[in-house]
Order: structure tokens, then sequence, then C-alpha cells
């Protein structure tokens, strides 16, 4: 299950926020509010995308960059909710 | 004229036990004699470190009570209070306060080490209170007793401060490439915190949210206007601003009365905070100002929401509001067009010009000047820009030019059209486009940098950067903005970034052409 979240949610966030970006450089570890990747709008409709397709709720107080801070701590959380 | 701090001075005298801060995420709350009394002690320490009338002090923490209790300090201590953006790159932040010399800092250990790091290199060594940590006003209170317990300090006197002593400054994107510092008075913000009192008559049962951070001039409103009826504010800390559902479980819990934001806050709470489903019985007023409210996004907010009142503000950081309009109890189905932003507060004075600056006739299209006790002092040390921003009628009469085009309806109110130069207003924040392309110059491999804004179906705002790179390789968009936020708050940073094979369209002064770059999708 890892990878195809892992993939589904990178695959997001190339498409809708870094769109035209080469795919290599998102990593895993790299860092996506301390840079603007995902400003306020961004971070709902990636939290929207989670619950529609991953079918995972994030909770308000879920809502931190320490979760949101990069795809590997995304990924971390959508799996503690499986 | 009370001066800023006297006002909180006099609820503490009134209503002592009244909750005056509360922290919004479940952290600590305090009552005014709390707040007063954590006050008079920063006020005793920055007045042992040698802070006078008239010196700045710095503040560099999250929003807090400790944050509260710390712009207070200063001002009793007679000082202006320079509150940093807790988001922005230390480097920016080290710029602004050795741009006004502050005497000292009131900062949290986790960023003191990125700011003495930058401000040393800059050539400045201001005196610190360093917080371990910031919430319920006891990191503050530790931060004072470590310094007591080296030497301690003894109780001043609060300075009964004048009418036109700086009471903060604000620091704003500025066009030429670096901040630019908004100096306003005890009067200027008394004059304000006056015309918000008598226009919506808070009351000490009244909770006021405080969503804006403190470097953003919407905080005045908040603070101040709170505190001076005797009020509690409710501090909304950066990251439950992210969550829109997290907000609206906020607003119920703590029964929100007054409601103060940018409407991008109002429209995600309409989209995503599922706020028909909460009880906002208590909310009875909802303002927003900072940039245009969509008006789909309005509707909706009204449609789920119906009893409170909304009204729209308008005012840049330089007079604070100087418009407001009360939005109709129904949102009306066909209405395309955002609603004006208002007619001219009771205390100013408006008018039209034209380019020469005469006095347009009622309809025709100008920029709207404002005169009367908000207009600030000036920018910090930019005697230039402040002689251009601000001019004297033959009474002596002092003018604020705005920028901002307007025309104004047979019924007096004003209808926003644009704004005359380039600068953008996204989330409440502006941003001068030329500080986004001198940050851009800076990376080494853009040749040109030509920033616009792009609306997007008419709600969000996006900062498109158009760059013409050296050499063949395109560069990353993870870098770039990795590069920007490393230099500039993180709502400058581009959204997008377009790579041109050549140099950028120019105008036949051999200018960027930005009316290109703008229609270039």
């Amino acid at each position: 299950m890892d990878n195809s979240v892992e993939r589904s949610i990178k695959n997001y966030i190339l498409s809708e926020f870094l769109a035209g970006e080469d795919p290599d450089y998102l990593r895993v570890s790299t860092p996506l509010i301390s840079t603007g990747i995902l400003d306020s709008m961004a971070v709902v409709k990636l939290l929207l995308f989670i619950e529609e397709r991953l079918g995972v709720t994030i909770a308000p107080h879920e809502v931190t960059p320490e979760h949101l801070g990069n795809i590997a701590s995304i990924v971390r959380l959508v799996r503690s909710k499986h | 004229m009370m001066a800023l701090h006297h006002l909180l001075d006099a609820s503490v005298k009134r209503w002592p036990a009244n909750p005056a801060v509360i922290e919004g995420n479940g952290g600590g709350r305090i009552d005014y004699r709390g707040l007063g009394q954590l006050s008079d002690r920063v006020r005793d320490r920055l007045v042992a470190m040698g802070v006078r009338r008239g010196d700045r002090v710095g503040m560099y923490l999250r929003k807090s009570i400790d944050g509260v209790a710390a712009l207070f300090g200063i001002l009793k201590a007679g000082a202006a209070y320079v509150p940093a953006d807790p988001g922005a790159p230390a480097c920016r932040v080290a710029f602004c306060f050795h741009n006004c010399a502050v005497k000292a800092v009131i900062v949290a250990k986790e960023f003191e080490g990125g700011l003495v790091e930058e401000i040393s290199r800059l050539g400045s060594n201001p005196e610190r209170v360093v917080l371990p940590d910031t919430g319920g006003g006891a990191h503050l209170f530790a931060a004072l007793q470590a310094l007591d317990a080296q030497s301690a300090a003894r109780t001043a006197q609060t300075v009964d401060s004048a009418p036109e002593d700086l009471a903060y400054i604000l620091y704003t994107s500025g066009s030429t490439g670096a901040p630019k510092g908004v100096m306003l008075s005890h009067r200027n913000g008394e004059a304000f915190v006056g015309w918000g009192s008598q226009s919506f008559t808070p009351r000490p049962s009244d909770i006021f949210s405080s969503h804006a951070p403190f470097h953003f001039d919407l905080s005045i409103f908040d603070i101040y206007v709170s505190l001076k009826h005797g009020a509690s504010l409710v501090l909304i800390g950066e990251k439950m601003g992210k969550s829109p559902r997290g907000l609206a479980e906020l607003i119920e819990r703590q029964r929100i009365t007054i409601w103060y934001s940018a409407p991008s806050t109002l429209s995600l709470l309409a989209q995503f905070g599922k706020i028909s489903e909460r009880d906002f019985s208590a909310l009875r007023t909802v303002i927003f100002a900072g940039e245009v409210f969509p008006i789909a996004h309005l509707r909706s907010f009204k449609q789920q929401v119906p009893a409170p009142c909304l009204f729209n503000l308008y005012g840049p950081t330089e007079t604070n509001v100087c418009t407001w309009f009360a939005i109709p109890p129904v949102v009306e189905s066909d209405r395309i067009e955002p609603y004006p932003i208002g007619k001219t507060c009771s205390n100013l004075e408006s008018v039209v010009v034209d380019p020469e600056g005469q006095a347009v006739e009622r309809g025709a299209e100008g920029e709207l000047c404002i005169a009367g006790p908000q207009v600030m002092q000036g920018y910090w040390n930019l005697p230039e820009q402040t002689a251009r921003a601000l001019f004297c009628d033959p009474s002596g009469k002092r003018w604020y030019r705005t920028g901002d085009r307007v025309t104004e309806a047979p019924d007096g109110n004003y209808h926003y059209r644009g704004r005359k130069d380039r600068m953008i207003k996204r989330h409440g924040y502006r941003i001068e486009p030329g500080e986004i392309e001198a940050c851009l110059y800076r990376h080494p491999s853009v040749s040109e940098a030509g920033v616009v804004a792009t609306s997007n179906c008419g709600s969000d705002i996006e900062i498109k950067a158009h760059l013409s790179v050296y050499g063949e390789k395109r560069l990353s968009i993870i870098e770039l903005k990795t590069f920007c936020s490393e230099r500039l708050p993180l709502y400058m940073v581009p959204d997008t970034f377009r790579f041109h094979g050549g140099p950028l369209p120019k105008t036949s002064t051999d200018k960027i052409d930005y009316q290109s770059l703008q229609e270039m999708n």
C-alpha cells in the first residue's frame, strides 16, 4: 500500500501545485510547507484529495506542518489511519 | 487622547478578572490583571536594558499571550514595537530590525540563532529577551525571571507617550526590493480604535477573534478594540489557520462574537468548513478586509451563516481602515460584481484625484486620497518615498495617496477599480512584484525576471514569475521556490514559473512588457 499511496500523493502534488516540474526533483523528504509549495488553499485541496481518493479523513488537529511537511510524513499519517 | 497602553491600564482597573486573552488552541488564558502585571514586568526589564521613550523594540515570536504581553510592555516602556513575521526568513526579519535600529528584541529561542547570525552580519547587536518557547505567558515570565535572577529589574514608570510618539512600525513589501517600515503613532492607532469602538459597539461580554498575525495591520483592531472594552481576545495561531474545519470548530467552541479576517479565510470556511453544520449563534459581526471577497464565496458564506452582520472594510497599512460598507442581509442571486468598499469613516476625509492631483467629478475614476488622524507619519528612513506618498493641501492638511483607483457612486459609496501601480493584494497582504523580482535576480541562473498576478476564475490571486535564464538548462521549480522561501515571506513565493526561451518581451522603451506577460496564459 505504501508505494501506491506515496505515488498517488506525489502525482497529485506534481500535477496540481508543481506543473511542469521534473518528477525526480520531488522527493519524499522535500519540504512542502516551509518552501511555499503548499499554501493554505493547497493544503485544503490535498486534504480533500486524500479524503476522496484514499478514503482517509484527516482531523483538524492533524493539519500541522509536522504531519503535512513532506510526502513521507503525509504517507505516515495516511498509513496510521488504515 | 489616550496612549494605546493606557487603554489596557484602564481595562485592568475596570475589569481585572475578565478573561483578556485566550489561546484558541487550548493553550493558556490570562485575565486583565495578569496581562497588566506581565506587561509591567516586560516594561521594567526593557527599561533596565536601556530602552527609552522613542526607541524601537523588535518582536520575533509566535502569536501567544506572551506576544500580547510583550507588545504592551514595549509600549509601556515608551518604545514602538516592531512585530516580525514568524514565517519570514531570518534574513528579512534582521533587515527590518536593523533598518529601524531596534534597541532590543523579544525573541523566541527557536528564532534566536538565525536572527543573531543575520543581524550581527548587518552590524547590529540589540539587547535580547529570549523566551524558551511561546504559549500561555509562562515562557515570557520564565525569561523575565531568568534575567531577574542575574540582575533584578527595578520597577519603572509607565511612560505617558505623546500622541505623536511612534507606537508600532509595520513592515510591508517595498517596490524597490526591500521591505519598508510604515510608522504609526499612538494618535494613529487610537483614532482607529476609537472609530472601531463607535462603529461596532463592543461589550465586555464580546469574544473577538484574533486571526491576523501581529505584523499585519488587521491585528490592531483585534487587540486594541477588544481590550479597550473588557472583552476577550481569542488568539488563532498559524497552524489552526490552515484547517477550515478546525477554524469552524473554534468559532463554535469559543463562542466568538466578532470575527475579523481577510476574505480568503472566509472563502475557505464557506467552501470547506462545513459551517452550516456548526452552531454560530454567538457570532454577531463578521468583518473582512485586505482584498476583494469573491461574490460567489460571500454569497455561500451568507447562505450558510445568515445571522451575523457582515462588513467590508478597506484601507492600506498607512491609514488602517478608511472606508467601510455594510453587506446587505441578502446577497442577490444574480450579482457578479464585488460590493463597494463603501463610504469614508466618520473621522477621515477622502478625495478622488486625477494624475495632476485635481479632484475629479463624482463618478470619474481617479486615485483615492485620505486625510485625518489615522494617516501614518511616514516610512522609516525613506524621506523620498514618504514625500511621494504624502502631500499637504494649501490649508496644511496631510493627505495620503493610496495608489488605489476608485470611482464614487451617486450614493457616495466608493468602488475599487484596481491599482495605479503593480502592487498585488493577496490573502490580505500587499506584495510588490519588484521585491519578488529583486529576489529572483539574486539567483545565479536568472537573467531576467518579471512577476505578474493573475486571478484564478475571479477568486484566488496567483503570482506568476516569468523567467529568462542563462544557459539551456531549465531550472527546477522546487529549487526556485526553496530559493525564494529562504529570502521572502511565504505569501510572496511565486505560485508558478514560466520559462522563456529568450529575453522577456519588452516595451518600446525597452522595459519589461508586463502587459504582455499578464496576457500570456
